[in-house]
């Protein structure tokens, strides 16, 4: 399995994992941890942060390409963390609340192409998202809305259609008391 | 195809006021219709019922400010921000072991499975529980068949009510079909419009009638002897009309209520021959008659009218100055002998209400009459179902006092004769005969008070207005003693195969619908 990321962060439900800058898992994408129960999340957010506690980085208004070139300790003191979200757990018998965090330096894994697809077939998957706190995961929404595209985009032209319109209607029920953002994840999943 | 026959589930409700059915998100509401049949699947019993209004609901007005605009957008919201409900009205239940039929005590829980009945549900409560099935119609958008029990509809008054044109007679000709068919009553048609007898002309095109199908169990009589088509003729002595008679035909002789005070005097005076006298004082001057007035203690004038009133019926021919009673005494005969009599009323007497009610009044009040002085052991066996077209002329509320079809309505249950109306303004009807009419098939009406009399003394009248309202012509509103429950339905068609069914013998047809049809 593929490493994606390290936690290396837990604080106050804020969960921040390390990952390669030139691998990140991209926002939206689902990590696992191995062994059971395996504990899923749902990659919040990028951020970067100074190897050397109190660092605070200059400004060289150079770009990326010639930043590399001219300064290339600036990316050698950086490090490329994740913000990933504790979604749900499968205890090797089915889907369920995860009772705790897993503890700092657990690895995280990419999941596999069936893996993916079977969890996003599976409703408390999909009402499990919605129960993320948008005060800790501000862009909650952003995340999810990833999530399904890369699902769809994944699916073969005969699917599409109706794995849309399943999505849709779970959204729809999740989202009943909520039409503003239902509305803004149909027309974007419709796009 | 997808299957529909389950639509949803039970939200909520009450015995009293209906129940609530969420209509599942992958149904489509237009596939549903105001009268269908439902079924409601309890633990104990399955509940039927039926559609009485459809509701579409959202659970957030936000979504109307920004509503979805594709067709996936649409679908995704319904059934969770955007619903339907259907009301159903509950009417019966069936235990599921024992398959015994009850009226509505209990209900079932919240989430019970709500589906449209199919055909074993429809046999069930209509065809097992009827003593003699007979198959009548097919419910609104189903095909599977509709009995009515022949046995109870004979045992009560029935009506049919309906709007011209909206298939009463066409009705009517099936289900006395079946009467005669089963051998459980005989029949007494008063036809005005010449359409139970060997065959009806319409539009053009002739439908065999009852003597077609069965020409030894129906017997045609006429009060005109220019149709060569009757087996009888009917000829009344002026003596049995007595002064009720001719109150039921006021309007046609412009006969006040002064002329019909006066009749009863002259009759209690005259004694049977009163109208024969009535006529003699045409020929007086006005002062013999003044004098005639005198002696019998009434006014002059209003004798005079009276007897000018009353011209009328000398120019009706079967009124015969004789003591023979020809046709009356042979239609009693044929009844009680398990023969049905159509008596129509041809050429000169055609559309003749004069005729019309003279005639039928004159006849049911002798029935009447002979019936009334049997003992119980006496009492007539064979059970004798008098047929009239125009009710609400015969039976409204001013026509209450000594109506004799009021009379038969209300007493003659017991001698085993009751009545079959067939009308277009039931509102015309006196409400306490309404409310003696057992089973009432209901066709198209446009009056809201038609509609409101239909209803006059029926339980949950206000929700199956709503259904009454929605049914086009050759539909009918069923509801009452011969069904189990009200049940909307298409009325089947009086066609070759109905023909077929009906005729007397299964190897060849009459020679009736041979002689028709060639």
């Amino acid at each position: 399995m593929n490493v994606s990321g390290e936690i290396l962060v837990i604080h106050q439900g804020f969960i921040g994992a390390q990952s390669e800058s030139n691998s990140m898992p991209p926002i939206g994408n689902l990590l696992k941890t191995d062994g059971l129960p395996s504990f899923i999340f749902l990659v919040a957010d990028h951020y970067f942060e100074s190897k050397i506690p109190g660092r605070v980085p200059s400004s060289y208004g150079l770009s990326p390409g010639e930043l590399e070139e001219q300064q290339p300790h600036v990316f050698y003191l950086m490090r490329a963390m994740v913000q990933v979200v504790l979604v749900i757990a499968n205890d090797g018998k089915g889907l369920v609340p995860p009772e705790k965090v897993p503890p700092i330096h657990t690895l995280l894994y990419v999941m596999n192409k069936n893996e993916f697809v079977k969890l996003m077939k599976s409703p408390a998957f999909i009402s499990s998202l919605f129960n993320i706190d948008v005060n800790i995961v501000p862009q909650r929404n952003n995340a999810i809305l990833l999530l399904f595209k890369r699902y769809i985009d994944m699916l073969d032209p005969d699917e599409k259609v109706d794995e849309t319109l399943r999505l849709m209607r779970k959204l729809s029920s999740v989202l009943k008391d909520d039409y503003r953002t239902l509305k803004l994840f149909m027309d974007s999943l419709e796009r | 195809m997808e299957d529909f026959s389950k639509l949803g589930f039970l939200k909520s409700g009450s015995i009293s006021e209906g129940f609530v059915v969420r209509i599942g998100e992958n149904i489509p509401l237009e596939s549903l219709r105001i009268g269908d049949f439902i079924v409601i699947e309890g633990k104990i019993y399955k509940f039927f019922g039926i559609v009485d209004d459809l509701k579409i609901l959202s659970g957030s007005d936000e979504i109307f400010f920004d509503p979805p605009v594709s067709e996936i957008e649409k679908l995704a919201v319904k059934g969770n921000i955007v619903f339907s409900e259907a009301q159903i009205s509950p009417y019966i239940m069936v235990d599921n072991s024992s398959h015994n039929v009850h009226s509505i005590k209990t209900m079932p829980e919240h989430f019970s499975i709500a589906r449209q009945a199919q055909e074993e549900d429809l046999e069930l409560i209509f065809k097992r529980q009827a003593k003699i099935p007979f198959y009548i119609g097919s419910p609104l958008t189903m095909k599977e068949k509709i009995h009515v029990d022949l046995e109870k509809l004979c045992m009560r008054n029935n009506g049919i009510f309906g709007i011209t044109g909206s298939g009463k007679t066409m009705l009517a000709k099936i289900i006395f079909s079946g009467m005669i068919k089963n051998n459980i009553a005989s029949l007494l048609i008063f036809d005005m419009h010449n359409e139970y007898g060997r065959f009806a002309k319409g539009e053009g095109v002739i439908t065999p009638a009852l003597k077609t199908f069965f020409t030894n169990k129906v017997k045609v009589f006429d009060v005109s002897t220019k149709n060569k088509d009757a087996d009888e003729y009917i000829r009344i002595p002026l003596k049995y009309i007595e002064p009720e008679d001719l109150s039921l035909i006021s309007s046609a002789l412009y006969y006040s209520e002064k002329s019909g005070e006066t009749a009863f005097i002259v009759a209690k005076k005259k004694g049977r021959n009163w109208l024969k006298y009535l006529f003699s004082l045409q020929e007086k001057s006005e002062e013999e008659i003044t004098e005639e007035a005198q002696v019998l203690g009434v006014n002059g004038a209003s004798l005079s009218a009276l007897s000018r009133h009353t011209t009328q019926l000398r120019r009706l021919t079967f009124l015969e100055d004789t003591e023979e009673e020809s046709g009356i005494d042979a239609i009693l005969s044929y009844l009680r002998n398990g023969v049905s009599v159509v008596v129509q009323f041809s050429e000169e007497y055609a559309n003749s209400p004069l005729a019309y009610f003279l005639v039928s009044n004159v006849i049911s009040r002798r029935i009447h009459k002979r019936y009334e002085s049997l003992t119980e052991d006496e009492r007539e066996k064979r059970r004798i179902i008098i047929v009239i077209e125009e009710a609400h002329k015969f039976l409204s509320t001013d026509l209450r006092e000594g109506n004799i079809f009021g009379i038969i309505a209300r007493e003659m249950r017991k001698f085993n004769v009751t009545l079959f109306i067939i009308d277009q303004r039931p509102s015309g009807i006196d409400p306490e005969v309404l409310s003696q009419v057992g089973t009432r098939f209901t066709l198209q009406l446009l009056d809201d008070s038609d509609i409101d009399a239909v209803f006059q003394g029926v339980g949950g009248g206000a929700r199956l207005k709503k259904i009454l309202r929605s049914i086009e012509p050759q539909q009918a509103l069923l509801f009452g003693y011969a069904v189990p429950m009200p049940v909307a339905m298409r009325v089947r068609s009086f066609d070759e195969e109905f023909f077929r069914e009906i005729s007397e013998s299964k190897e060849d047809p009459s020679e009736g619908i041979k002689d028709l049809y060639g």
